[in-house]
């Protein structure tokens, strides 16, 4: 299993931003919003614009961040309390530092990614429907490796990637899930029984790091 | 029609009179004119090469070299290839919408010009009179009204600020972050050829601007030409000749890897200008009478070069108005002010490998090779500290290295 | 190295020039009446340029949607064309070139700086420029045309503005350089508005020994110097012209 690090409020110019690290794949994603609408005609009367770029490590962006984005969206958009903010959008921004995980591969980045959007949406301070967050496991012969590394995907039959909104400190709802590869139901439910004890793991870390920034940025000190 | 630069720190007037009217000059911060921010460059990742992160006060850039085996181009079968990526993202300042590029064969024909901002000048009555002086000598007739005239445009000249368009930035950017660095022959590229005409290897450094605070430029030249030195390519061996020639690639635990060939150190570094002049005064200086000289001039015929050279001295030698004011690594704040801009690149045996100044304010030829120097010494300083965190980075991997030795060694004995 | 000598012992460089002789420099204005409010022809030795100006016009009636116009200074929109003719290589340039872009963008900021942009608010002048023959000296011939051009439209300028390119053969700077000179020697090219000192323009692509750097600027502003000279020379000769068919 590798390890992972987040870090919220790096960046000044926008209003919130995040980094997520698991062992080799490091994301760093940026909020603006809600902001005017840049161009009229993804103007929407009822709720927010999500305009979200992916950008590779490497290279222009290719079909392969072109599918991340409609993923994110996808997560993203049940996320925020959308209805908040109509006639306006919200910019997001997903770098990826490094990418950790072969190109045929998206499970890494994706998880990597929801994480450290869900960060840097705090650090916006974008109304959220609930906290979320993701992890991922490879399958192979029966076992399932929760976080595994770039060699043990390479070598796996199966990646599963869940987002679990959280309550009370626990993974409640499943919100997104995706697997790639040969799989069987039983295995796909351990799987996410898997994810979503690591989500409750994670998330001890990622409230450390919230509660971290917050007395950070509390400047009314007694 | 919404704005797109409605994120823009407003700049700030008192800033810029703080700056403009000062004697000695200060700048908000209290900086020195001619002192740059301190330069922080850190290695990104501990296992990987080539990924370096470079801050220049809060301006956030990082670098991410790769290089790839491709087949080289059919005219430089001799050579590998190398290209830069420097796109610039919402995420480094809202001001930046994303995709500009992409739609940028249809944005090239109407560029929008930079919003300039009006000041008054201070002391207004003296500036007036100095330039009506210096409207004699007009070339159309211009009838202007002296008092217009006062007016200090600001905005219009900066290269690489906001508060120009973003599609004319970022092809400056990266046409003078290629110049710098490709152009220049940073990189020996017939060092990437594998096999003549077949197999080369393809380096490709990917820019990414994180957050800005001015002064792109300067930090992304650093951020590339150190991720450069500190990339390590996996060593690959030609094994037989000819047709049944292979290829064999060795990754980090079978050979060392092996540096790229990095011939010298460019490095950027922009200068901000800054007047209190009117345009006119600028461009006329206090030589109001050379439409004098200039009619003699014309007279005579203008075979004689040396002689006009002649001519030509003794004007120069004439005081001329030069207050202007020059900083180096600008703020934000401080680029959007500015009236115009100059990037230098120098490496440290003093040769200048790329100027650019385009338009902005008219800068006294003397006050230009004052900033080379200036530079220089910037540059000298620069490459010491890049120099300085890639040996000490060296000396970590070392270690590391041998202690990963050392437990495959004692892996082997337990066994 | 080139087959060529660049600069002989004698002083005398390929194409038989002293160091600071200009090409045979020859310009015309007002050379399409109809299809522009101003055009200049300009030649620098095998060097041709032509120059279009319409304007200043109506912001509103372009359909460019970009196009914000700004409260206090003209839009300048400048368009280089390269056919594939203008050099002895025909190969055609791609619309989405980033050299020819980064170049309008010179050519736009250089003009914006000597136009009396007050006089123009919210107006659109729009340069379009065809490189008819190419032999080095570019975006000086570039920048000499617009110049011209301008005067022809009746634009309200300070002062010209001239350019000219420096190459560097050892020590010994060069100006007015040729494609033969540029495609071996480093060069620069300078621009000035007026007869001054200050430089406007200057841009330099390939390495130069710092020390050099004064040589170059220095001769650059002579050549800049001479070559406004020239211009005005034809400007005022048409004037006078013009005038005396007045009367």
């Amino acid at each position: 299993m590798s390890a992972y690090t987040a870090k919220q409020n790096i960046l000044q110019q926008v209003d919130g931003s995040a980094t997520f690290q698991f062992s080799t794949t490091k994301i760093i994603s940026s909020i603006t919003g809600p902001i005017e609408v840049a161009r009229p005609r993804n103007e929407k009367p009822t709720e927010a614009f999500l305009s979200i770029s992916v950008r590779p490590s490497t290279g222009t962006p290719t079909t392969r961040e072109a599918f991340l984005e409609v993923k994110l969206k996808k997560i993203l958009s049940c996320m925020i309390n959308m209805e908040q903010y109509p006639l306006s959008e919200i910019q997001i921004v997903v770098q990826i530092l490094e990418s950790g995980e072969r190109e045929q591969f998206t499970c890494m980045e994706l998880a990597c990614a929801v994480n450290s959007l869900y960060l840097a949406l705090l650090n916006a301070g974008i109304s959220l429907k609930a906290s979320f967050l993701s992890s991922f496991c490879a399958s192979k012969d029966d076992n399932i490796i929760v976080r595994p590394t770039k060699e043990e995907l390479d070598t796996s039959t199966a990646n599963h990637l869940s987002v679990f909104s959280i309550s009370d400190g626990k993974a409640d709802e499943l919100i997104y899930s995706d697997s790639i590869g040969k799989t069987t139901e039983t295995e796909l439910f351990s799987a996410l029984a898997a994810i979503s004890s690591d989500v409750n793991k994670i998330n001890e870390t990622v409230r450390e790091v919230i509660l971290q920034s917050v007395v950070d940025d509390y400047v009314w000190k007694f | 029609m919404p704005h797109i630069d409605n994120t823009l720190p407003i700049p700030n007037i008192i800033t810029l009179h703080s700056l403009l009217s000062g004697n000695p000059p200060l700048r908000p911060s209290l900086r020195q004119l001619t002192e740059p921010r301190p330069l922080e460059i850190s290695i990104a990742s501990s296992t990987e090469y080539g990924h370096i992160e470079v801050k220049l006060g809060e301006t956030y850039v990082s670098c991410k070299v790769s290089a790839q085996i491709t087949s080289p181009y059919e005219d430089r079968p001799f050579e590998g290839t190398f290209a830069i990526g420097t796109e610039i993202t919402p995420m480094c300042s809202p001001a930046f919408t994303s995709g500009v590029n992409a739609d940028f064969s249809t944005a090239a024909p109407a560029i929008v010009p930079a919003t300039a901002i009006s000041v008054n000048n201070i002391d207004s009555n003296k500036e007036g009179q100095t330039s009506a002086t210096a409207a004699t000598n007009n070339i159309n007739n211009n009838n202007n009204n002296n008092n217009n005239d006062n007016a200090v445009t600001m905005g219009g000249g900066a290269v690489m600020g906001l508060a120009a368009d973003q599609a004319a930035t970022e092809i400056l950017l990266s046409r003078l972050i290629e110049k710098a660095v490709r152009r220049s022959n940073a990189l020996d590229l017939e060092s990437l050829c594998i096999i003549a005409g077949q197999k080369c290897w393809a380096v490709r450094a990917d820019v990414r601007f994180l957050n800005y605070d001015g002064n792109l430029v300067d930090a992304a030249s650093v951020a590339v030409i150190t991720a450069l030195l500190h990339y390590r390519k996996p060593d690959v061996e030609v094994i037989g000749s000819g047709e049944g020639s292979e290829l064999v690639m060795y990754d980090e635990k079978q050979r060392e890897m092996v540096p790229l060939s990095v011939l010298h150190i460019p490095i950027c570094v922009t200068f901000q200008f800054f007047s209190t002049e009117s345009v006119e005064r600028n461009i006329k200086g206090e030589n109001a009478n050379s439409l004098v000289n200039n009619k003699n001039y014309i007279k005579e015929n203008s075979d004689n070069d040396d002689d006009d050279l002649e001519r030509m001295d003794i004007d120069n030698d004439a005081p001329r108005g030069s207050n202007e004011i020059i900083i180096v690594d600008a703020t934000a704040e401080e680029e959007l002010l500015s009236q115009g801009s100059m990037t230098v690149t120098l490496n440290s045996n003093k040769e200048l490998c790329q100027i650019s100044k385009s338009g902005g304010l008219n800068v006294d030829s003397v006050r230009i090779l004052e900033c080379c120097q200036i530079a220089s010494d910037i540059v000298n300083k620069w490459t010491k500290e890049i120099k300085k965190v890639l040996a000490a980075d060296i000396e970590k991997r070392r270690d590391l290295r041998a202690e990963r030795v050392l437990s495959v060694v004692n892996d082997r004995s337990t066994e | 190295m080139s087959r060529f000598e660049l600069f002989s012992p004698e002083g005398l460089r390929v194409d038989g020039r002293r160091y600071n002789e200009l090409r045979a420099f020859d310009c015309s204005i007002n050379t399409h009446p109809h299809s522009s409010d101003g055009s200049a022809y300009i030649s620098q030795g095998n060097t041709k340029v032509l120059c279009l100006i319409r304007g200043p016009s109506d912001t509103l009636t372009t359909t460019s949607g970009a196009t914000a116009s700004s409260a206090d200074e003209p839009t300048i929109s400048v368009s280089i064309i390269q056919p594939p003719y203008a050099t002895t290589e025909r190969k055609s340039t791609s619309r989405t070139d980033r050299r020819m872009a980064e170049l309008s963008i010179i050519i736009k900021r250089a003009l914006q700086q000597c136009i009396v942009k007050k006089n123009y608010s919210r107006t659109l002048i729009e340069v379009s420029i065809t490189i008819l023959q190419l032999d080095g000296s570019l975006l000086p011939a570039c920048i000499n045309a617009a110049t011209l051009a301008l005067i022809d439209a009746g634009i309200s300028m300070y002062d010209y503005i001239s350019a000219c390119n420096v190459a560097l053969y050892d020590t010994f700077p060069l100006v007015d350089s040729n494609s033969l000179e540029e495609n071996d020697l480093s060069f620069l090219t300078i621009g000035i508005i007026g007869n001054g000192d200050k430089i406007n323009l200057l841009l330099m692509e390939d390495k130069v020994p710092l020390d050099k750097l004064q040589k170059l600027i220095d001769l650059g502003i002579t050549g800049c110097h001479n070559i406004r000279q020239l211009m005005d020379n034809v400007v005022r000769e048409i004037g006078i012209d013009l005038l005396s068919k007045k009367l």
